[in-house]
């Protein structure tokens, strides 16, 4: 794979897929046309009129139909010129353009495709580590609220611990905590978006079952207890299939893509003069 | 395929669910569950709390299967963009000769949840022209479609610009047919990539929705609305405007082809951008020979929220409105570029991907009356108090009183519009642009005919309190409308509204509880008064990464002449603003709250006038992103277009769905 994707970088081997799908896109854009005639069809005169009328929200005045329309004709004669002189084959904007379109389309061919079952079972033997669940915390918190001085937020949870240890009820200590006071199977992501990271950190590190605290997030203090916590585990091949499937078809997306350019590449003589790029 | 994706799964499933024990707690104390009915085959959510959860994310996302996308070099695919909201890196445009990309983005952090939103109009002929071996992959409308670009957009939005829409007919054939067969296949991997990323285990990390954006510009108006699926029994097709050009068709429709077409089908119609619409969106239309009051409970039904915020700005208010009597609003101001009288001029200009877009002037913005206007959608045209979601609210209360159904009973939610493929990525300094070629920093703070460039904005997230984080659980919310919107941070509003509640329920640790016990929460109704005199109401929110500043109350009413007003309460936090913040490093002075909570009883009270209240929140100043990203940069690094002028500060916000009052007949 590595020999193939410095084969397709290298600039010569571009130029001649570019060439090809210019020559096709010729054929196609023209196919028995007299070069010397431009022909303004009513289908075309149509199409930029709703041009303008979407732009500007009202219809060509005759003269600014005369206009575009001569306009489509300069720009049409300018085309084949430009044709004519091969500035397609140099013009690197054209180039890019043309080759980024190939590359789009081989990509949306791949989009959808369904694995054997033998294919899954391999994929998941090689990235089993991608569907590890991440460990889980079920929590109770009592909330002190900083805003009218930490002191005193701080002296309110350590009075309220003892309390807390003895069996009071946590819904009748401490303040208003917004985002909850009971919060289950939350990972360490989760638990960041509503305590911040720090906390968030400290509280995958807390042991389960007693009241603990105070401890400090972004709002003030919080008295905690880790009610559940279900460790990192791996998920069985049935468990994780679905997710596998999606995995599956996203790096068949990126193999066909490359695959495809490499078939188109096989089928061209190739020559690169520096042979020392081809080890 | 997904009926035997769905049988696998029921195997599966019941097995989990036959093992989920719970959590108990050491002293014995079980925490309560608000059981879900599930529609769908999938484990019960171990999150699950009765006083419901904030969860944030993003109903409004276009990738590559969207044309407007597509044209401007993106590449990502719906499976991609739910990669980017759980955490993934992707690819941004533009890519290079060898099909790599320079830049690729992350979001600051993953989602709760996200539907994907390709626009339905052009699923197949977006398809057909990016398939060589497709038959109409020729035709001059691909042709002109592949040169890339706006105006490659426009060579398919021209056939939505009329009431009498169709698909491009080179493409598709004067019966549309050729491009319906195509969009099967897309269709069908929108559903399949939302399975693909939906977590059905006992984590319920996150999920996803099925959905499409309907998308009319008719007389050049937004008229958009967003079309989420309940869970994975969707309609065989998506109804688009090309079908359904008016409002009231598409709700015939999706009430024909999913509530009776397809058992376990349930739908919301979520309309965003009224702001560009010229009065065509949030208006009440109802065809001859039909019953008005049937339209509006249907209407009630289908679209119990609108987009409040997003990349095009924002839909709440405009400061001062002729028709809407109340005080001027500065807040209003926050990401709206349009005013009244203002006269927008397009200057000819070059944009940044090589195209020439023609100089216009539009006359200067007028009130619509009762009327509607057009060309919305460049931003130009007139304004019609139904623009405003503030005053869409109002006529729907006048709406109430002559048919006894009020059809503009909205909910709010925000969400992006992303056509990058990147739903809830509105970080302010690292937004990297609304279409491909606002990749560049030069290219998003440079020209534009619509509000996207300088005038865009990173977007906005849709905020919802469920009990936990399933399709269902999330879905329910939105259809009692317990949800809110932001311009991006995750701030948590609490909202509720009652005739009981004691003065000193602020800010005490069982407040939501007496909250649900005692009264309703945002998104309803009152209940009957009981002899009480006025409404109390309990206002909360917590901060996200930027301290608070105030809460407001908005309330809305219509008096006894029928005249509509509205007036703004302070109700918490510092009403005078002293918060700041420095231009040049972004650092916050002033005092913030991390909380705010108040009680507010309605001193203007009159039980005879129909009315709304919503919570708005409001944070202390920060930096807009269009200074953000260029204050970042060392001087001699920043573009040229760093120089502009757009504010350089804002004041994030969120809004929660109103609560309504009815006088008792």
């Amino acid at each position: 794979m590595d020999k193939f994707n410095r084969l397709a970088s290298h600039p010569a081997i571009l130029f001649l897929i570019a060439g090809a799908v210019l020559f096709i896109l010729y054929a196609w854009l023209n196919p028995t046309h007299d070069p010397k005639t431009v022909h303004v069809s009513a289908g075309r005169i149509a199409a930029l009129e709703k041009s303008f009328a979407s732009v500007n929200q009202r219809v060509p005045t005759p003269e600014e139909r005369q206009a575009f329309i001569h306009r489509y004709i300069e720009e049409e004669v300018l085309y084949r010129e430009a044709l004519a002189l091969n500035l397609h084959l140099s013009d690197e904007i054209v180039r890019r353009r043309l080759v980024g379109t190939m590359e789009f389309l081989n990509e949306s061919a791949a989009a959808y495709e369904d694995p054997s079952e033998e294919d899954l079972r391999t994929f998941w033997q090689s990235n089993r580590t991608d569907f590890i669940r991440p460990a889980r915390l079920s929590l109770t918190h009592v909330y002190f609220n900083a805003d009218n001085g930490a002191e005193e937020a701080k002296a309110a949870a350590e009075a309220a611990l003892p309390q807390l240890i003895d069996g009071a009820e946590p819904r009748t200590l401490g303040d208003l905590f917004l985002r909850g006071r009971v919060l289950r199977g939350k990972n360490q992501s989760q638990l960041a978006d509503i305590f911040g990271t720090t906390l968030a950190q400290e509280l995958m590190a807390m042991d389960v079952g007693p009241w603990l605290g105070p401890v400090t997030s972004v709002f003030g203090f919080h008295l905690v207890r880790i009610d559940k916590r279900v460790e990192m585990n791996e998920r069985s091949f049935e468990d994780v299939r679905e997710d596998l499937l999606a995995a599956w078809r996203q790096q068949r997306i990126k193999t066909l893509r490359i695959e495809r350019l490499n078939n188109l590449v096989e089928s061209y003589n190739v020559v690169v003069d520096d042979e020392a790029r081809l080890e | 395929m997904r009926k035997i994706t769905l049988s696998l799964w029921a195997s599966g499933m019941l097995a989990l669910t036959a093992c989920d024990n719970n959590s108990t707690s050491p002293s014995g104390e079980v925490a309560d569950s608000a059981p879900i009915q599930y529609t769908e085959q999938r484990a019960a959510c171990a999150d699950n709390n009765p006083n419901r959860n904030a969860y944030f994310g993003d109903l409004h996302v276009h990738t590559g299967y969207s044309m407007d996308a597509v044209a401007e070099g993106v590449r990502t695919t719906p499976w991609d963009s739910y990669a980017y909201a759980k955490g993934e890196e992707i690819d941004l445009p533009p890519y290079d000769e060898a099909g790599n990309t320079s830049s690729r983005t992350k979001i600051d952090r993953p989602l709760d949840f996200m539907a994907v939103t390709d626009h339905a109009e052009f699923m197949g002929a977006n398809s057909i022209c990016t398939d060589p071996n497709a038959p109409g992959y020729n035709v001059d409308t691909c042709v002109s479609f592949r040169r890339g670009s706006i105006m490659a957009t426009m060579a398919f939005t021209n056939n939505v610009t009329t009431r009498t829409p169709t698909r491009p007919v080179d493409i598709c054939g004067e019966d549309g047919s050729a491009c319906l067969e195509a969009q099967a296949p897309v269709w069908a991997k929108i559903q399949q990539a939302a399975e693909d990323h939906y977590d059905r285990s006992e984590d319920c990390s996150f999920t996803t929705f099925v959905g499409y954006e309907y998308t009319g510009l008719p007389g050049g108006s937004n008229y958009h609305r967003n079309v989420i699926f309940r869970n994975a029994d969707v309609p065989a097709a998506p109804i688009s405007y090309v079908e359904a050009p008016f409002d009231y068709q598409l709700w015939d429709g999706l009430q024909k082809k999913c509530f009776d077409g397809v058992e376990g089908c349930d739908v919301l119609s979520i309309p965003h951008n009224s702001n560009l619409s010229n009065g065509k969106l949030l208006g009440t239309f109802y065809p001859e020979g039909r019953d008005q009051a049937a339209i509006a409970t249907q209407r009630q039904i289908v679209e119990p929220l609108v987009e409040i915020f997003q990349h095009k700005a924002n839909s709440e208010c405009i400061r001062e409105f002729p028709g809407l009597i109340g005080a001027p609003d500065e807040f209003c101001d926050f990401e709206q570029p349009r005013r009244i009288g203002d006269v927008r001029s397009i200057p000819a200009q070059t944009l940044p991907n090589g195209i020439d877009v023609p100089a216009t002037t539009y006359p200067p913005a007028a009130d619509c009356g009762d009327e509607t206007g057009q060309a919305g959608m460049a931003n130009a045209g007139c304004i019609s108090r139904n623009d405003l979601v503030r005053g869409a609210l109002l006529t729907g209360l006048q709406e109430e009183q002559r048919l006894g159904v009020n059809p503009l009973k909205f909910g709010f939610i925000g969400s992006t519009d992303t056509h990058l493929a990147i739903g809830g990525g509105t970080d302010e300094k690292s937004w990297p642009g609304h279409l491909g070629y606002e990749t560049s920093l030069q290219g998003r703070l440079s020209g534009g005919f619509m509000p996207s460039n300088l005038l865009g904005n990173p977007g906005g997230l849709a905020g919802v309190w469920a009990s936990e984080n399933s399709r269902d659980a999330l879905f329910d919310a939105m259809q009692r409308r317990e949800a809110f919107g932001t311009s991006g941070p995750r701030i948590a509003p609490r909202f509720f509204g009652g005739w009981n509640y004691a003065a000193d329920t602020c800010g005490q640790a069982d407040m939501v509880e007496q909250g649900y016990a005692d009264g309703v929460p945002m998104g309803s109704d009152l209940p009957p008064a009981n002899g009480a005199e006025a409404p109390t109401f309990i206002v909360a929110a917590s901060r996200d990464q930027t301290p608070l500043q105030r809460l407001q109350i908005i309330k809305g009413w219509i008096s006894e002449h029928g005249e509509s007003h509205y007036k703004v309460f302070h109700v918490a936090g510092d009403e005078t603003g002293q918060a700041n913040v420095d231009l040049e490093t972004g650092a916050l002075t002033g005092a913030g709250a991390d909380n705010l909570c108040a009680t507010f009883t309605d001193p203007e009270f009159d039980a005879t006038q129909s009315a709304y209240y919503y919570l708005r929140v409001i944070e202390n100043p920060t930096l807009r992103w269009s200074w953000a990203q260029c204050v970042a940069l060392p001087e001699a690094d920043r573009p040229a277009a760093c120089e502009n002028a757009a504010p350089k500060v804002i004041q994030e916000m969120a809004w929660t769905s109103p609560i309504w009052y009815k006088p008792e007949m």
